[in-house]
């Protein structure tokens, strides 16, 4: 195998040093950062994700996975700076006000790093204002609301409204999920995109991102 | 415009008056039906409000046509809350079945003492020389029947205005009938005065009703006040539970309907009225008996049949109206019983450990023992509380329906057909279904059954996955022949027809998990570790049904407990079966809520590390 497979494989048994060392390996032997980080990191984070969404692997396999491409990208994160590997995009993601559920959120969030996305992660319990002050402070192109209560749901409303507000409502790809919310009710609040799992909605916010490039 | 819904069953025809637009569930709870439970309140996501219909509906939504099958939509099925009335139409009504509901208490064991009962009172006469009303007579003779309750200065007996009418005719005699109400804390009261009963009338019984009010189930509990015997139980599935399965639902009907709170108030107060007046008329009580009636019950329940707003809970930081004890009359609450009768609505901790919890603790005396115990009451919301007389720690871990059956593919009800257990027979699995019925899904305790016995047989790993085709197959035939390639996802057979499917198992991991981890963090946050708990109270329905070995199985119950295991019943019940008995067992609530503390598990910094430790399934023993 290379050690690109290596990566890959490594990464989705969870092998936080040993996937590391393969990445260094592979950067000793003179491969681009761009190279390791697609064809390595992504791509094991990738498969996860595949299993992810049909069930396969559940909540732990893609934690473990996840701290694996992290610890992955410690060697990595200054070639990618110096060599000008961009994010695919920028996201501002967080748990609406009133709600404390993260667990999804932070999948959401893996998945999409795993994909090469920049998330800015504002945490739970998060006010429409704060949404909007950051998606203009990192200037996103997708802004990522999460609700597990059917009566949180409803500040997504909000959200949407508040970047209607601020003016930025067509500059970003607003995206809606958690497990009360349904396709119908994003439209419904005038919001773009749903998805049900993490791994479909890093695919989403991909291809909003690309859309939108 | 207003059309005309016919519902039909076994040859009766009912009519209700809709207005088109409505959905089918909407029409339903304006008339007042309990036809169907709206467990995603409506939203369309359950498919738990399957109804037969026809006549003049919108067509079927999308998301109808992905929660029934085409059969099934051929066959007239229709999810209630996603039809439309568009002109005449009927609903074909549902064979009624009996839910198999827990309405057995622990017995309690102390002696009877009630915080409201009729006293006889022999008044001294009256005289020329001595000039003392009837009410100083009354209260004088009261301060010498019960010395304790006015002993401290000031305390003389309250007597309301009732009572001074009664006064009128029957202090002629020497001795009087009166309902007292000594509460601690809040002296002694004198609600209702009446003559002595007459030789060939039987002398006033005191009865009181103990009431646990479930989110899924309401219990009452008829007491016959001077023994502790009880005289009769009524339970039935909660009224409101058309407005959706769980608490958050139910606050959110307040929300959304103009007239929500008012609804669902409605709905409990009535419930429990109807109860009272059929345990009342079957122990052939005269209605004046019925001196008292104790409520528990989740914090929004409790606000729910005040008709206090229960908004606030639903939302972070949660905070409810009112958690503690709150004393009053019948009327005040608008329960259609004798104006004298005084209700208790009893303590709770905060908006999701309530008063049933803190009645629970007392009823068990788990803040008296020195003995460490674990009380569990896993239902929607997993009420967990960990303690001994040192003090008790409390938290609420929603671990979701799938252990009342709802949110599996083929889960169901404790109803009949339904799969109740299940277990191994050599390299089989067995199962029993309630009623002995052909089986049809599964309920709580058979899901819970079903779900150890798969990881038990290896057909399902710690990780929660269920083994692909070729793995299976190694397992040997007999048992590969029990997994199924399903539409989207592969499932294990319990028996011919029903199954467990990977997304089920899914929804276990999260139930399971977050109920394990609740545990854990109690028993860590108190200090102690899993061998220094003595005793396991399981209350609540599905508690008291499950299997133990299996809830150690899944990893909901820690391992080396399940000998420790006290099936603890309808605990909630309990405490206010013991609270209309006896005053000790009413301030024992309030010094139970005294003494508990509340973990909020959203801001614990652990809960999420546990959780995650908790979604893969123990190793074998
Ligand atoms: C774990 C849990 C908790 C933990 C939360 C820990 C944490 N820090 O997150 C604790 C115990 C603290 C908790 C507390 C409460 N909970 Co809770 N909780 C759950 C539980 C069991 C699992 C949720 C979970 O983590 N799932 C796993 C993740 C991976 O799935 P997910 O969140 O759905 O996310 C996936 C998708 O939805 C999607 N996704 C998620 N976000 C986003 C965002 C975008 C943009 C996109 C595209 C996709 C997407 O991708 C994710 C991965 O595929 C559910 C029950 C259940 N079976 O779902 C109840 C549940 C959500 N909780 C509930 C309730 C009521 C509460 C409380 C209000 C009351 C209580 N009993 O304590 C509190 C309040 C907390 C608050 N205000 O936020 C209810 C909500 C009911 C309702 N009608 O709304 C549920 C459904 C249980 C129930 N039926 O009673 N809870
Ligand atoms: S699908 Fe109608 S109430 Fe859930």
């Amino acid at each position: 195998m290379s050690t690109l497979e290596d990566i890959s494989a490594l990464l989705q048994k969870g092998k936080a040093n040993d996937v590391k060392a393969n990445v260094e390996k592979a950067i000793a032997e003179g491969l681009s950062a761009r190279t390791i980080l697609e064809e390595g990191l992504m791509a094991g984070m990738n498969i996860i994700g595949g299993k992810f969404k049909r069930n396969e692997v559940y909540v732990p396999e893609v934690l473990i996975a996840a701290r694996a491409m992290n610890a992955g990208l410690v060697p990595l994160k200054p070639l990618l700076v110096s060599s000008g590997v961009k994010a695919t995009g920028i996201v501002v993601l967080g748990t609406v006000k009133g709600d404390l559920h993260d667990i999804g959120k932070n999948l959401v969030k893996m998945m999409m790093e795993g994909k090469g996305l920049e998330v800015h992660d504002i945490g739970v319990d998060a006010t429409s204002d704060k949404f909007v002050a950051a998606a203009k402070e990192f200037n996103a192109d997708v802004v990522a609301c999460s609700a597990l209560l059917t009566t949180t749901m409803n500040e997504m409303k909000s959200v949407v409204e508040a970047l209607r507000n601020a003016g930025i409502r067509d500059k970003v790809t607003i995206m809606v999920g958690g497990a009360p919310v349904t396709d119908t009710f994003c439209k419904s609040i005038g919001a773009d995109l749903y998805s049900p799992d993490a791994a479909s909605a890093a695919e989403a916010a991909v291809a909003a991102c690309q859309k939108s490039a | 415009m207003s059309e005309i819904l016919t519902l039909v069953h076994e040859g009766t025809r009912t009519e209700i008056p809709a207005e088109a637009g409505t959905s089918l569930l909407d029409a339903l709870i304006a008339a007042g039906e309990n036809l169907v439970s709206a467990t995603c309140a409506g939203k369309g996501r359950c498919g738990k409000c399957r109804l037969r219909a026809s006549g003049a509906l919108s067509e079927p939504s999308e998301r109808e046509r992905s929660l029934l099958s085409a059969a099934e939509l051929a066959g007239g099925w229709r999810l209630a809350c996603m039809t439309h009335i568009e002109g005449p139409a009927r609903i074909d009504r549902p064979a009624t079945t009996v839910a198999t509901i827990l309405a057995e208490g622990p017995a309690i064991d102390f002696t009877p003492d009630p915080p409201a009962r009729w006293l006889r009172l022999r008044l001294s006469p009256p005289t020329l020389e001595e000039q003392v009303s009837d009410e100083e007579r009354m209260v004088a003779a009261l301060a010498l029947l019960t010395p304790d309750a006015s002993a401290s200065p000031g305390s003389a007996a309250r007597v309301s205005m009732a009572a001074l009418a009664g006064l009128a005719g029957a202090a002629r005699h020497d001795s009087v009938e009166a309902l007292v109400r000594m509460i601690p804390g809040r002296g002694t009261e004198v609600l209702a005065v009446a003559a002595v009963s007459t030789a060939d009338q039987a002398s006033r019984r005191s009865l009181g009703i103990g009431v646990d009010i479930g989110t899924t189930t309401v219990v009452s509990y008829l007491i016959d006040l001077s023994n502790g015997a009880i005289l009769g139980t009524k339970s039935g599935l909660n009224d409101q539970r058309v407005f959706g399965a769980d608490v958050i639902a139910r606050i959110q009907a307040t929300i959304e309907r103009e007239t929500g709170l008012e609804e669902q108030r409605l709905r409990i107060v009535s419930q429990l009225t109807i109860m009272a007046h059929a345990l009342l008329a079957e122990a052939q009580a005269r209605s004046e008996e019925l001196v008292s009636m104790a409520i528990a019950g989740n914090t929004t329940m409790l606000h729910l049949f005040a008709g206090v707003p229960p908004a606030a809970i639903s939302t972070a930081p949660f905070p409810p109206v009112f958690t503690g004890l709150h004393v009053g009359l019948a009327p005040e609450f608008g329960l259609d019983l004798p104006e004298t009768s005084s209700v208790f609505l009893l303590p709770g901790l905060s908006g999701y450990v309530g008063a049933d919890i803190v009645s629970g603790i007392a009823a068990l005396g788990m803040a008296e023992d020195p003995r460490c115990s674990l009380l569990l009451d896993i239902g929607t919301n997993g009420e967990l509380a960990l303690g001994d007389s040192g003090g008790i720690l409390s938290c609420t871990t929603a671990a979701g329906p799938a252990f009342e059956g709802a949110g599996i593919s083929m889960g169901m009800g404790g109803v009949v057909g339904a799969i109740d257990f299940v277990w191994i027979e050599g390299s089989r699995i067995a199962c029993s279904t309630i009623g002995d019925a052909k089986a049809q899904g599964l309920c709580g305790s058979g899901v819970l059954d079903a779900l150890a016995c798969f990881i038990e047989l290896g057909l399902i790993d710690g990780s929660g996955r269920i083994l692909d085709a070729e793995e299976a197959a190694a397992l040997g035939t007999e048992l590969a022949s029990l997994r199924q390639e399903g539409e989207t996802e592969p499932r294990l057979l319990v028996c011919e027809g029903v199954w467990l499917s990977q997304g089920d198992v899914r929804q276990l991991q999260l139930a399971t998990a977050a109920i394990g981890a609740g545990i854990e963090i109690l028993i860590k946050r108190s200090g102690k570790s899993v061998g220094e708990v003595e005793r396991v109270f399981l209350a609540g329905g599905f508690g008291s049904f499950m299997d133990v070995r299996s809830a150690v199985r899944v990893g909901l119950i820690p391992r080396g407990l399940e000998d420790r295991v006290v099936v603890a019943g309808n605990s909630s019940g309990a405490g206010a079966v013991a609270a209309c008995l006896s005053r000790a067992r009413l301030e024992a609530c309030d010094q139970a809520r005294a003494r508990s503390s509340y973990i909020e598990l959203s801001s614990s910094p652990e809960f999420n590390d546990l959780f995650v430790e908790h979604l893969f399934f123990p190793e074998q023993a």
